[in-house]
């Protein structure tokens, strides 16, 4: 009984503190979906990581125009602007451009030099042409470039 | 650390090639001149460096304000010393330890040939050089690196213009951020906030899961690196994927004052800090920046014991560094998604939940049929449910192809359906600002009855939130306790005795709705008194006590959880000298008239292992907010432990400072 209430004890311990395995905080590789990652620590780690405002070994010093999870597609003779910041925020730009508006549309539109007052109409016709534009899901960011230049 | 530089973006490969061309210019030239100045003028330059040299010692150039924030010099118990530990950052032998020293070796440092630009003294102490070059007239045509270009190129590139102090504040139920975060955002000219500039401080950590973490972290066994990345890269690490709200408060920089501090960023390349979590943190780090900035005003001699991020906000405010009305909120996906679940209809919901669960499209079909929704409330549905795709995959709930194709789904019906034509979607009203909270330190005054007898008592809590404080500025339902140290006095016996001490007792109450179900948790450990065996007096114990569960909220209850929980506690005065069990806990905590809060509970523990006995408790608690920064608590409890029964009931006031 008492060896049973032991292990019982021990079990829910071990529950309770260190719920999870932990996991690499990139998702690597271009394209949709590759972003920063919650880390997957149980509580215990997370109890623990309390006292350590901590941050993985890759972080940059220097105003990196890379992209920044992935390694650069081989597409990427000039290191243009628009490019890294569609590569880097693909999620966030196709979320944008489905919905017509956004602080990421705009600042693509700053990119491209698009005049304030014709952005509406190009927000529409990229609006219209998101299917066209993020055409599937292996969709890179030099593919989405040339779709919004295609439609702007 | 990998470091890569790339200071300079040309727009166009026409701006490659004529830096290219330039530089290879230069290069020529120097190479062409190299044998004949050298032995000609190495002569030459040696007087001249003694003249400055002899200069600077007569002006005492090293005890100027300037020359102490740039090297983050300060007056302790042992002579001066420099905050910064990396040897890297010094020039002289002893430069740490000696200002004069320093300062002389960067001079010299200066009249030093250098192979590589980036290596010349010039331009890694690119802010000493640009200040000791005013200060004494220098005449760089003498210098065999007159100036770091890198820099200059940087800042006619970027023109940065204003600077901003951001910060993430905690993650909904991950204690790991509950002290939040502080960086600086630097805004260039002609961009948008997305690619300003993001100077933060962190410990740099490879590894990613030890029992020593904790204890590196807090005793300066990693080291700290500034990092600078674009801004839209830090949201999508806070906003995005940890779900942090982050808080902007711009600050009154003016353009030579941001200039000054892009020259001392500069001179932090790769030169790291021990980190420590309490004292040499994130927060800190920023107050060198803004010292180098502004020398006038002196944040880091005014800090106290420790440095809290939401504090430091407040100390930068209190020094001038912000004008009135300077803050901005900036709603995570967490935040998002709650406001777009208040303005969904249920319908809505089902559909939203549907769509990112990759319902089939005829079950879709049904519920769009059935739900009869305007073509707004379609679109709300669709923009939640994108929303809801990227968070569950964030949080790992469904792999990144399953991911993809969901999420373009969904986009790809909300863009058929035209502009919102409702700018305000994502216009979520404003929370009250952190720094309007209550202050992080709390010294609480009061006393009671405890088992019919009288006592008063003193608490002290450095950091940093009770789940009974009100919760302005803080997440709601948590707490993060460290420190907090009881003393009681008993008037009838005369003695001063300690109650308790809470090293660290952290509570995350985190309500389940339809989309996220979160686990609420909690774990304390520290010195508690448990009733002695003969029901004589109480002594204490040394507790661990982790638990989680479940939490729901509803308008009328407020927050109720549940936990399991396990305890364990080590004292001489139990038989076999330890007890440990397991049990449960729940209770209800309702805030309400905007500045009171109760809270209802009840737990008991079955300990079965060391000495074995039943331990019940159940309280009331209430907590009346005066201003910010006091308050009145209450409480009553009733409980038994050791086959021995005590009621308590205390008044305390709380002062936050």
């Amino acid at each position: 009984m008492k060896k049973i209430f032991a292990v019982v004890t021990v079990f829910c311990l071990l529950i309770i503190s260190a719920s999870g395995a932990f996991a690499t905080q990139y998702n690597t590789g271009c394209g949709l979906g590759s972003m920063v990652m919650e880390n997957q620590e149980g509580l215990l780690f997370q109890v623990l990581a309390v006292t350590t405002n901590g941050t993985s070994a890759n972080q940059t010093f220097g105003i990196t125009f890379g992209t920044l999870n992935c390694e650069q597609p081989a597409s990427f003779a000039s290191l243009e602007q628009s490019e890294i910041f569609i590569a880097n925020n693909m999620d966030n730009i196709a979320n944008d451009i489905a919905r017509g508006q956004g602080e990421y549309l705009d600042t693509l539109a700053v990119l491209m030099e698009i005049p304030e007052n014709e952005r509406d109409v190009v927000y529409a016709r990229l609006q219209d042409n998101f299917s066209v534009i993020y055409s599937s899901a292996e969709v890179s960011s030099t593919e989405v470039l040339s779709g919004i230049q295609a439609h702007m | 650390m990998k470091i890569f530089r790339k200071w300079r973006c040309p727009k166009n490969r026409g701006g490659i090639s004529i830096f290219f061309f330039r530089f290879i210019a230069a290069f020529l030239v120097f190479l062409a001149l190299a044998p004949f100045s050298h032995a000609e003028s190495g002569e030459r330059n040696a007087v001249y460096l003694e003249t400055v040299l002899a200069e600077a010692r007569e002006k005492r150039l090293h005890e100027a304000r300037y020359w102490q924030v740039l090297v983050h010099y300060r007056e302790g118990a042992f002579g001066v010393k420099s905050i910064v530990d990396d040897p890297h950052f010094f020039l002289a032998e002893k430069g740490r330890t000696d200002p004069e020293a320093e300062l002389e070796a960067t001079i010299r440092a200066f009249f030093e040939p250098a192979e590589d630009e980036k290596e010349a003294a010039v331009c890694r102490f690119v802010a000493r050089f640009a200040w000791i070059r005013e200060r004494l007239d220098l005449d760089v045509s003498r210098l065999p690196v007159s100036a770091c270009k890198g820099f200059d190129a940087f800042m006619e590139e970027n023109e940065p213009k204003s600077a901003t102090l951001a910060f993430p504040t905690s993650h909904i139920n991950s204690p790991a951020s509950m002290f939040g975060h502080t960086m600086l955002i630097i805004e260039t000219k002609d961009k948008t906030n997305l690619l300003a500039h993001s100077v933060s401080y962190a410990a740099e950590t490879d590894e990613s899961f030890g029992p020593l973490f904790a204890v590196k972290g807090l005793f300066g066994l990693y080291r700290g690196y500034f990092s600078i990345l674009p801004y839209y890269a830090k949201l999508q690490q806070y906003n995005d994927v940890d779900h942090r709200d982050i808080w902007e408060y711009r600050l009154n920089l003016s353009e030579d004052e941001i200039r000054r501090m892009m020259l001392h960023i500069w001179e932090w390349e790769s030169v790291g800090c021990r980190y420590y979590f309490f004292t040499r943190n994130c927060s800190y780090l920023l107050f060198l920046l803004l010292e180098a900035a502004r020398p006038e005003v002196d944040l880091t001699g005014t800090r106290p014991l420790w440095v809290i991020p939401l504090d430091s906000i407040r100390t930068i405010q209190e020094a001038g560094f912000m004008d009135k009305d300077s803050v901005s909120y900036r709603p995570s996906r967490t935040t998002k998604i709650m406001h777009l679940i208040s303005r969904t209809p249920e319908a809505g919901k089902d559909i939203a939940l549907a769509l990112a669960g990759g319902e089939s499209e005829k079950e879709l079909e049904s519920l769009l049929a059935g739900g009869d929704l305007s073509r707004k409330e379609k679109r709300l549905a669709y923009e939640l449910a994108a929303e809801y795709v990227q968070y569950r995959y964030t949080k790992r709930a469904i792999g990144r192809d399953v991911y993809r194709e969901r999420y373009l789904h969904v986009l790809g019906m909300r863009s058929r359906l035209g502009d919102s034509g409702d700018g305000d979607l994502y216009r979520i009203e404003t929370p009250v600002p952190p720094h309007r909270g209550h202050r992080s330190a709390r010294l609480a005054v009061g006393g009671g009855r405890s088992g019919g007898d009288p006592f008063f008592e003193f608490r002290l809590r450095p950091a940093y939130h009770h789940l009974m404080d009100n919760a302005t500025g803080y997440v709601d339902y948590s707490q993060i306790v460290f420190a907090d140290t009881a003393l009681r006095l008993d008037p009838d016996a005369g003695t001063l005795r300690m109650e308790a001490f809470d090293l660290i007792d952290i509570v995350s109450i985190s309500p389940r709705n339809r989309f996220f179900k979160p686990l609420s948790w909690k774990f304390s450990t520290g010195l508690v008194r448990v009733e002695d065996g003969d029901g004589e007096g109480r002594s204490l114990v040394y507790r661990f006590n982790p638990g989680s569960g479940v939490a729901y909220e509803s308008d009328v209850f407020g927050a109720w959880y549940a936990m399991l929980e396990t305890q364990g506690d080590v004292g001489s005065t139990l038989d076999k000298n330890y007890s440990a069990g397991i049990g449960a806990s729940t209770g209800v905590v309702r805030p309400f008239r905007e500045n009171w809060k109760m809270q209802v509970y009840a737990k008991n523990i079955y300990y079965g292992l060391g000495e074995e006995y039943n331990a019940f408790e159940a309280g009331v608690a209430l907590n009346i907010a005066q201003d910010a920064n006091s308050a009145l608590a209450l409480g009553i409890m009733r409980k038994r432990e050791r086959g021995a029964y005590r009621s308590e009931a205390a008044v305390f006031v709380n002062l936050f400072f």
